[in-house]
């Protein structure tokens, strides 16, 4: 693979890697090391796909990152917040969820499903993902406990689980949480 | 199953931090690519070595290079702090200013002292020495130039070389020492440059291990050197008598005083043309670079001394013969530092000055960088940020 080759192949997979890694739970700083880490990886080893096969480069380079993490995990570098177990659940959940699909389609969706929340539960998902308030303030602001909060922002993400789900599959039944077709 | 786990839950947030805004996927290829190309180089400079003395003395200042290049970015996920390199004792920093990576320490005669690297290599300067720091995060080395080094390395953190120009010298955990010593009456017949009656300089590499084993790296092949032993490597120099002719510009060679005028424009020409293929530049491209190029290792000269390019070697542009104004003003400071009868006033006021002449330094290399900056593209851009001639 030349440095032109090697370029696309980062231009198209870096962001679902990084995607990838942050749901596993690693911090950002840590988890542009991984990224960097694992297409490095690829570039000096001979055993990987073939350039144009996506499914199997975005599988490849998820499993690289996912073992990097668990040998820094093992090393005692605190890379993820839990335990192995926790990351592996967490791989389970995109698998079972994106696949080998780059999540790209499941966050247009998600944009399209927030714009139809009810004004209450989107200002909740605002001061949360977008002001990153705290959870002592998102309860004085709408006037909840903190548990409350807890458990408006749970129900409204499950909802939105939901509605994703039911954009990118729409013949499936409505109780499936957002699982690939 | 349909049921809405935690796991999934906890990839919604992943999502929706993304959605909203505040956790948008970096685009890193050119860093990526740059590193590459930096791994790679420095695969290439440190590959099996042969049994030639002068080609392997090349390839280990290329190594030394690779090695500083390295150096300069990377960093661990742990996100724990590092410790930065300390020195304690009497030696001066070459350049002033803080003691960062590429920089060369040298003690007078007389003179010692000691270096940490990485918080676990624990180095002592002899008299008479020069070293330049090369190494990275947890993987610290220095470059002997003359004199020697006493080294202890504490077990389970990091690796740690000393690399001189006869040979490397690696460890993960141990006490050894490495000594530079110059023969210039020595003579060997089977040296190509002796020439008959021309004088030569020997130079031994002397390495001394107290506790475990360290693996000597020499033009030779490798081998292990235990405690309680000691191994010199011996490597003929060319005899200064040595005729012009004979000389020809060598990609990473070293920087020494060259035989000729016209042997240093010849390596200077040879070195940009290297400079050029390496950042991919076009005729019109390098036209516009190289006079900004020039300037910024000219200041990157004054600043931090010897400017190492990895794949091109050495590259130094005559300069000024004048002091710079920072280097006029620590003297001056050391002087009036000196003297018992100097005031506290005085030696404020000589401190105010070198400040004063760094931070115009600062500004004027600042401000080459980023005339060299605009006239490159993304990719030019980052390979000149892994040869450190931008920041």
């Amino acid at each position: 693979m030349d440095s032109r080759e090697f370029e696309g192949l980062i231009h198209e997979h870096q962001a679902a890697l990084y995607r990838y890694v942050r749901h596993l739970g690693a911090e950002r700083s840590a988890a542009q090391d991984l990224v960097q880490e694992s297409f490095l990886r690829a570039f000096k080893t001979a055993a990987v796909p073939d350039l144009g096969q996506t499914a199997a480069w975005r599988a490849w380079l998820r499993t690289t990152a996912r073992n990097l993490m668990l040998a820094e995990h093992r090393r005692g570098v605190k890379v993820i917040a839990s335990s192995e177990q926790m990351l592996e659940l967490a791989d389970a959940a995109w698998v079972d969820v994106i696949g080998d699909r780059d999540g790209e389609e499941h966050l247009a969706a998600l944009r399209e499903c927030l714009d139809s929340l009810p004004a209450r539960q989107r200002e909740a998902i605002d001061q949360r993902y977008r002001r990153n308030a705290s959870r002592s303030a998102m309860a004085s602001e709408l006037n909840l406990s903190e548990d409350g909060v807890k458990m408006l922002l749970r129900r409204v993400r499950e909802a939105l689980a939901k509605c994703v789900e039911s954009k990118l599959n729409p013949r499936a039944e409505t109780e499936p949480m957002l699982r690939k077709s | 199953m349909n049921e809405y786990r935690d796991e999934h839950d906890q990839l919604m947030e992943t999502l929706l931090n993304e959605a909203a805004g505040g956790d948008t996927p970096p685009d890193l290829a050119e860093r990526i690519v740059a590193r590459a190309m930096a791994r790679e180089s420095t695969a290439t400079m440190l590959a099996p070595r042969t049994i030639k003395p002068f080609w392997r003395r090349t390839a280990l200042w290329a190594a030394a290079a690779a090695v500083i290049l390295v150096a300069g970015g990377v960093a661990l996920w742990s996100g724990k702090s590092y410790p930065g390199p300390t020195i304690d004792g009497q030696a001066i920093i070459a350049g002033g200013g803080s003691l960062d990576r590429g920089k060369e320490v040298a003690t007078a005669t007389g003179q010692s002292a000691k270096l940490t690297l990485g918080g676990y290599c624990h180095i002592e300067l002899a008299e008479d020495t020069t070293v330049q720091l090369t190494g990275g995060v947890k993987d610290e080395s220095i470059y002997l130039k003359n004199g020697e080094v006493t080294c202890k390395v504490d077990h389970q953190i990091g690796g740690f070389s000393v690399h001189t120009e006869l040979g490397d010298v690696h460890v993960t955990g141990t006490e050894f020492s490495v000594k530079l010593v110059d023969d210039v009456n020595a003579t060997n017949p089977k040296n190509p440059f002796s020439q008959g009656e021309n004088p030569m300089t020997t130079r031994k590499m002397v390495v001394a291990v107290i506790t475990g084993t360290v693996i000597l790296s020499s033009p030779w092949g490798q081998t292990p050197v235990s405690a309680g032993e000691t191994q010199v490597i011996v490597v003929p120099q060319e005899p200064t008598t040595k005729p012009a002719k004979q000389w020809t510009p060598v990609p990473g060679a070293s920087f020494g005083a060259f035989p000729t005028t016209q042997a240093a424009a010849d390596y200077l020409t040879k070195a940009e043309e290297l400079l050029k293929k390496e950042l991919n530049a076009t005729d019109e491209q390098w036209t516009a670079m190289q006079p900004k190029i020039k300037k910024v290792i000219q200041l990157t000269t004054a600043t931090r001394g010897i400017t190492w390019i990895p794949k091109v070697g050495v590259l130094n542009y005559p300069t000024e013969k004048k002091a710079s104004e920072t280097a006029t003003a620590m003297k001056a400071l050391s002087k009036v530092a000196g003297e018992a009868a100097s005031s506290d006033a005085d030696v404020a006021a000589k401190v105010k000055d070198v400040q004063d002449a760094q931070a115009k330094s600062k500004l004027e290399f600042e401000k080459a960088q980023d005339e060299l900056r605009a006239v490159t593209t993304p990719l030019q851009e980052a390979k000149l940020i892994e040869m450190r001639l931008l920041d």
